[in-house]
């Protein structure tokens, strides 16, 4: 293990442009990429994050809180090398996996056993590493029958799939997007643990949740996003009391 | 390490996409032949007395020609709609996209196996010994390389482009009449020399020359066909780079 922090990111700026038509043809896109007057008629700017920067030691973990549209997620997936930055540089020391989406990779239609091979290919494992891991994977989520499909099963158990899918990969860095709400209370504490385990086997995460209790006890380091720039950084305790009070302030200025 | 990753993924995703498309089908993987054989026999029907007239075995030489126009045609189709389509995929994974597209044309490639299988057995039964096929497989890497680079652009510009999709169908339907396919190319005129600028001409010319009448053909067809793969893979590759930064936000 090196002694660089696990996750740098320095001075990073993202913006979109969306496109305001549903319709997006060839004309109204050809349109906007030779802007007329400097002017993009059919696209609207939107600044998604705006000046971030922060660090991350390994094996620590990072909450990110902060209002719908904060710019949380897309922090995540500048984080992960899905978006690319538009100015600024996020460097990562490690194997990054990312739980962003828990649906994602699932294939309603192709059975528990072809669905883990093909997700821990996602997430970059080679063949014969699969084949050592999909017992684990298996047992964790509470699956017996690998060769039931994952349309036979509740929501709740697909999450748990996934989750497990994520946590057998051996991730350096973990990044989670709102992923707690996954399964019964069972799970989720068994969810929790084998966090508290990844994290003590040096795993770094970052995760984004609105459920301020799990960030205050899972998190090392709190960052409070808004309007896509860092509102204040530092320990669990002082920036979600500072992040209540201002939700509180505003509900009441309402 | 990577590399054993990567094929793991291309591998996993080239399956899944193989049974997805099976999934709920009554015929399964018979569609896949049945498809060229209905349109095999229409044409054989319609065409035999006066194209095919003065071809011999006009029915190898016309179902040679759909099948490989066809790896062609659904290799590149599937490409085009391959990242929208992984959209959600491509938005929450750091996934290498060229491995996606590549993926679907081994896809198409696993169709085109079958009918090659089928066409064999087709040739032996009419008394021919397909003894070339080793050049055969020359051909076919080629095919593949032109088909990715097409591929590529497609799937590249559909993402920034939807009307794209409307636009191939009928570029494909127009090249589709432009390749000997169903009629035998003339060796004069403008149409002979239009032939030699077509890629597609040369994988159904060769692929016949070689599998239906065992003959080797001149060299120089098989160089300008893989010149031809080659700038197609490094125009296509070149604009799919080019736009990539575009694709999550606009998927």
């Amino acid at each position: 293990m090196s002694s660089n922090p696990a996750i740098v990111v320095e001075n990073v700026y993202k913006d979109f442009w969306v496109h305001a038509r549903t319709d997006a043809t060839m004309l109204s896109r050809i349109a906007d990429v030779f802007p007329s007057g400097g002017k993009r008629l059919h696209s609207r700017k939107i600044e998604a994050v705006r000046d971030v920067s922060f660090t991350v030691d390994h094996g620590k973990v990072l909450g990110i809180i902060g209002k719908n549209a904060a710019g949380k997620s897309t922090l995540l997936r500048l984080i992960a090398n899905i978006y690319e930055p538009d100015t600024g540089k996020v460097t990562v020391d490690g194997k990054i996996i990312s739980l962003i989406s828990l649906s994602v990779g699932l294939r309603p239609t192709l059975s528990i056993i072809d669905n883990i091979y093909l997700a821990c290919s996602l997430f970059g494992m080679p063949r014969l590493q699969i084949k050592k891991v999909y017992p684990q994977i298996l047992e964790f989520a509470g699956i017996t029958d690998p060769y039931m499909y994952p349309y036979q099963l509740s929501t709740g158990m697909n999450q748990r799939l996934s989750f497990s899918i994520a946590v057998h990969t051996k991730p350096e860095i973990l990044l989670l997007d709102e992923i707690f709400s996954a399964g019964d209370i069972a799970f989720q504490a068994k969810a929790q643990q084998r966090m508290e385990e990844l994290i003590q086997g040096d795993t770094t995460v970052v995760m984004v949740s609105h459920s301020i209790e799990r960030i205050q006890t899972l998190s090392d380091t709190v960052l409070w996003l808004d309007a896509g720039a860092v509102r204040m950084i530092g320990t669990p305790k002082e920036v979600i009391a500072a992040y209540t009070n201002s939700l509180q302030a505003e509900r009441i200025a309402q | 390490m990577q590399i054993n990753a990567d094929i793991t993924l291309l591998w996993e995703i080239t399956k899944s996409n193989f049974k997805l498309q099976n999934e709920s089908s009554a015929l399964g993987i018979i569609w896949y032949l049945l498809g060229p054989l209905l349109l095999f026999g229409i044409m054989v029907f319609v065409f035999s007395h006066r194209l095919g007239s003065e071809v011999d075995n006009y029915p190898l030489y016309l179902l040679m020609g759909i099948i490989t126009w066809n790896f062609f045609a659904t290799g590149a189709g599937r490409c085009m709609t391959t990242i929208t389509g992984n959209a959600s995929l491509i938005k929450s994974i750091p996934i290498r996209i060229e491995i996606l597209i590549i993926a679907a044309i081994f896809h198409a490639l696993i169709t085109h196996s079958i009918e090659i299988f089928l066409f064999l057995a087709l040739l032996l039964l009419s008394g021919i010994i397909p003894v070339l096929i080793p050049l055969y497989l020359v051909v076919l890497v080629i095919s593949f390389i032109f088909t990715i680079g097409v591929g590529f652009a497609l799937s590249a510009t559909f993402v920034i482009f939807r009307d794209v999709q409307q636009i191939w169908s009928v570029v494909t339907r127009a090249w589709w009449f432009a390749t000997p396919i169903f009629y035998v190319p003339t060796t004069t005129g403008l149409g002979s020399k239009l032939s030699l600028f077509n890629p597609l001409y040369y994988s159904i010319h060769l692929s016949r020359e070689l599998l239906i009448y065992n003959r080797i053909p001149p060299l120089y067809l098989f160089l300008n066909f893989f010149v031809m793969s080659l700038l197609s893979l490094l125009v296509g590759y070149y604009i799919f780079r080019k736009l990539q930064p575009n694709f999550v936000a606009l998927i």
